[in-house]
């Protein structure tokens, strides 16, 4: 266990130090497009694993795809998600002409560039990262409340697309605007769905199906 | 039996989120109009660029933009 952690924090030392000497170098504008490239590529993985959990709750896919397959990758892509956000952000590190610093890219609204709009995109990452950590945590936190963290994943995605729109140089573009408008499409749409799923499941029986299903009056659900 | 680890699809998925970022990067860096995109009120430099496009003094515009290297 404590060689474990030695290892861990030499690691971290280690990339901090490198970090530090790194952004020391000029770059050019090699880190803003590698941020702005990475950026849109995260949003994308965010997107295919918010699609791939409402098939997972709608069972959309059931005749399609195998459950553990559309399991396993919508996991995989929400860890991958986080990865390009890391990259998208640390890339900004090493641009010389934005000027990020440690502490703009971790907390809310101390970007140095549009900061309200960068700050929604801090809070979509941080939501996203507490709700892929709770995929090893949900024996230990319950399915319940497993389950009402994985609501945030709704909340980081809107955040997320709004930090792309309004604080994105490349929202103009007409395949950077396409993606945007297919994936909230996407998303919106299997959202309704599963909404509309989950309301005819609580809705109870109706008397005749009851009938014909066998049922007697006692073990009817009573209406009122 | 041992459970599946689709890792034939994961190493795709990757490998291609690695490959478009790539691709979309150097997409940026190569193509004019994409790297005409440089964030407005960032720094003084930019507020130059601002600026200098509405006042139209191309001296400016080329210091401003010779900074973001488009």
């Amino acid at each position: 266990m404590s060689t474990r952690v030695l290892v861990v924090a030499s690691l971290l030392l280690a990339s901090l130090a490198s970090g530090l000497a790194l952004r020391m170098g000029d770059y050019g504008t090699a880190p803003w497009m590698l941020s702005r490239g990475s950026g849109l590529v995260a949003f994308g993985l965010l997107s295919l694993s918010m699609v791939m959990g409402l098939l997972i709750s709608t069972k959309a896919a059931d005749g399609t795809l195998s459950r553990p397959f559309v399991f396993t990758i919508h996991q995989f892509v929400s860890v991958l998600s986080l990865a390009f956000m890391a990259v998208h952000g640390g890339a900004l590190l090493f641009d010389g002409f934005l000027r990020f610093g440690p502490l703009a890219l971790l907390v809310p609204f101390a970007a140095p560039y549009r900061p309200f709009w960068v700050g929604l995109g801090v809070i979509a990452a941080w939501s996203a990262a507490a709700v892929t950590a709770s995929f090893w945590f949900r024996k230990r936190i319950g399915q319940r409340n497993w389950r009402r963290l994985h609501y945030a994943s709704f909340g980081a995605y809107v955040l997320a697309l709004g930090h792309g729109v309004f604080s994105g140089t490349d929202t103009s573009l007409p395949l950077v605007a396409g993606m945007y408008v297919i994936s909230f499409a996407a998303v919106a749409g299997l959202l309704t769905y599963r909404i509309g799923v989950a309301s005819r499941k609580a809705r109870p029986a109706p008397a005749g199906a009851a009938r014909r299903s066998g049922m007697t009056s006692a073990a009817r659900p009573r209406s009122r | 039996m041992a459970k599946k680890t689709y890792a034939g699809s994961r190493l795709a998925i990757g490998s291609g989120a690695a490959g478009l970022t790539l691709l979309a990067a150097g997409w940026f860096y190569t193509h004019p109009a994409a790297a005409s995109t440089v964030p407005a009120s960032a720094d003084s430099t930019s507020t130059a660029t601002a600026t200098a496009t509405t006042a139209k003094a191309p001296a400016v515009v080329a210091k401003a933009k010779k900074t973001r290297g488009s």
